[in-house]
């Protein structure tokens, strides 16, 4: 599904990533974990297509495809998805005519007829249903004057009826309550299947509770220190991000 | 000056058969003559270039001999002007009582007391180069009267097309809303090929009554239209302006609104789109002579090229106009780092209590909102479209026809990106 070969990625000068590799094959959920400016937002908006950010070198393979050459809306179409970890406002860009306007350019690149009004409501209310999103949501502007919990759901509903086949969710728990963190989750777990892969970024472990990863990565400093099973998770949760770093001394010594 | 400029109107001698129209016709042509062009030096011109206009050898427009092709409202009431000739009247449709739609140029024989009242009382040519240069050359238009307690459901279509290169034509139009009265009019004004528009709409809104009105510039690259509107409201009564031009070398709009009575209220819209050398020009004046009314003024424009836009909105409190409360701001997208957007507002306050806002933005298309529409699979084209739109969507709310406000996006959409599918 998703391949990234020693990928090191710059901004103003600065190098971010220092070399990453991951490989991520379809059905399966990765969990990025790692403190704060460690570069996990750095790694979903490179893969979403950011143009502000320069690989500096390395490759990135999406379905056998090499991404890093195509733009960001021909990634959407691919079927790459990033929930936002900040959803954008768009005052004046009704939330259900955006969608429909990217699901018929995503169906239009798969060659399938762009789905009419009709069959479109029916898709939206079914997929609302999902993440429990209040109906009338749909008809205000992109995320103007969502609540923090809202603008989340509304992420995850907007990949729900968008089908990708690589979810990235950037920082998806932060700023939800309990409830809400159980509804997003129930609404990913909902579209996990054999054919889609996540890879779910994320400070804390509560949200992997909900959304139990196959793999959990660290990543400190623009480098994966460690990767492991779930409970690497559980681990990192009782003990912190800091003794990551006298084990990576140790190694490096070695 | 005058002689330095190739479009030099033809003024010898009068046009016109009605009496009244002759005695107009020729006070305003005396008073063009004295005023001339207006140039750079004028402050109210200073940063309009009326090259397009005056450094063309513009003639009237000969009655034209093809058909014109032009968009006509649904379920309206039409009447049609091309060239300055009435092509489709009014007289066809069924106008419930108390309501006529005219052709001035018979309004003059038939309705002259209406004439003699308003008809060059509202636009002042003292000092509006442009209006008394219509007021003298002006052949034929509309009068629409709507007698005491009218109301019309269905909206009324003015059509004034131009076509043919090099030819100027001279709209006029007179609305008078009697007390308790209720209309809504779309004026278009539709420019095909390189002319020159020069309209005046005057309007008198009645004490209690409520017009509604909608003007639609459509020029080509090369169409130019310089056009005013001055309207004074009485007591308790609305006046809703909504104005939008779509391209256009030069697209100059000079609008009057005098509140009257107390209680009267002006609501004034504007989307301006330019690009090219194109310029997009509103100059607004709000003037509060009596107390209690409100007005609003939002004022849009969209840049794209080496376009320029103009906003100057005046609002003028009379000093016993206390009680004022008086809104305006003005928004400029540039959608190109060569366009230039200025916006002026000018405040006269000569009351106390008064509340007077205004606020003004010149701003780019939003870069985290284009990578999240880009970002769910919208092509970058249609994601400026849609921002686009979506900051002009506040005055296309504000626009009281829905087919005149879909057939405004359409035609955005069809200037800024690739067709969207609904």
């Amino acid at each position: 599904m998703l391949e990234l070969n020693n990928l090191h990625v710059a901004i103003g000068g600065n190098e971010i990533l220092k070399g990453i590799d991951l490989k991520i094959n379809a059905g399966e959920v990765h969990a990025i974990m790692g403190p704060n400016g460690s570069g996990k937002s750095t790694l979903a908006s490179v893969l979403a297509g950011r143009e502000e950010y320069e690989v500096t070198s390395g490759e990135v393979l999406f379905q056998g495809k090499n991404l890093l050459e195509l733009d960001a809306e021909t990634r959407a179409r691919e079927g790459l998805f990033l929930a936002f970890q900040y959803p954008v406002e768009i005052p004046g860009v009704g939330n259900t005519y955006f969608l429909r306007t990217a699901l018929n350019a995503v169906r239009e690149h798969r060659g399938q007829a762009p789905l009419d009004a009709m069959d479109f409501l029916q898709l939206v209310k079914e997929k609302a249903d999902v993440v429990k999103l209040d109906p009338s949501l749909l008809k205000r502007a992109v995320n103007e004057g969502f609540s923090g919990g809202e603008k989340k759901r509304n992420e995850i509903f907007h990949m729900a009826v968008l089908e990708p086949k690589l979810a990235i969710l950037d920082e998806t728990d932060s700023g939800l309550d309990i409830d809400a963190l159980r509804i997003v989750s129930e609404g990913v777990n909902s579209l996990r299947d054999s054919e889609r892969s996540f890879i779910v970024i994320t400070h804390y472990q509560r949200l992997l509770d909900h959304i139990i990863p196959d793999f959990v990565h660290v990543l400190k400093d623009g480098r994966i220190v460690e990767s492991g099973g779930r409970e690497l998770a559980l681990e990192l949760e009782a003990r912190g991000y800091d003794w990551l770093d006298s084990k990576a001394a140790v190694e490096t010594a070695r | 000056m005058r002689s330095t400029h190739l479009f030099q109107p033809d003024l010898a001698g009068s046009i016109h058969a009605s009496p009244i129209l002759a005695s107009l016709g020729s006070e305003a042509r005396e008073r063009f003559n004295e005023l001339g062009f207006p140039s750079r030096r004028d402050e109210d011109w200073r940063l309009t270039a009326l090259t397009p206009v005056t450094g063309h050898p513009f003639s009237r427009a000969p009655e034209a001999t093809t058909a014109t092709e032009h968009w006509t409202l649904p379920d309206a009431v039409t009447i049609t002007f091309v060239n300055d000739r009435l092509v489709g009247g009014a007289a066809e449709n069924d106008l419930p009582a108390g309501i006529t739609i005219t052709a001035l140029s018979s309004a003059a024989q038939s309705q002259t007391q209406l004439i003699e009242e308003h008809l060059g009382r509202l636009a002042s040519f003292d000092d509006q180069p442009f209006v008394a240069l219509n007021t003298a050359q002006s052949l034929e238009g509309a009068l629409i009267h709507l007698a005491p307690g009218a109301i019309l459901d269905r909206p009324i279509n003015i059509i004034y097309a131009t076509t043919g290169d090099d030819v100027v034509t001279y709209p006029r139009t007179l609305i008078v809303a009697e007390e308790n009265a209720k209309a809504t009019v779309v004026e278009t004004f539709v420019g095909d090929g390189r002319s020159l528009i020069c309209p005046v709409t005057e309007i008198a809104v009645g004490p209690s009554a409520t017009l509604q009105h909608t003007r639609l510039i459509e020029l080509s690259a090369e169409g130019s239209c310089i056009g005013s509107v001055s309207a004074t409201v009485e007591r308790n009564a609305a006046y809703r302006l909504s104005s939008a031009g779509l391209g256009g070398s030069l697209a100059r709009t000079d609008i009057r609104v005098g509140l009257n009575g107390k209680g009267a209220d002006a609501t004034l819209d504007g989307l301006t789109l330019v690009g090219g050398k194109g310029q997009g020009i509103t100059h607004v004046v709000v003037e509060h002579r009596v107390p209690n009314c409100t007005s609003t003024q939002r004022y849009r424009s969209v840049l794209d090229d080496r376009s320029k836009a103009v906003f100057t909105g005046c609002i003028i409190v009379a000093e016993d106009a206390q009680k004022t409360d008086a809104r305006q701001s003005s928004r400029s997208l540039l959608r190109s780092s060569d366009a230039v957007a200025h916006n002026n507002p000018q405040l006269e306050i000569y009351a106390d209590d008064v509340r007077c806002t205004h606020g003004s933005t010149v701003g780019q298309l939003d870069e985290e909102a284009l990578f999240y529409l880009r970002a769910r699979g919208i092509d970058r084209l249609t994601a400026e479209g849609l921002l686009t739109l979506a900051f002009a969507a506040e005055v296309l709310e504000g626009i009281p026809v829905e087919a005149v406000k879909s057939r405004l996006e359409d035609q955005l959409m069809a200037q800024l990106g690739p067709e969207i599918t609904r």
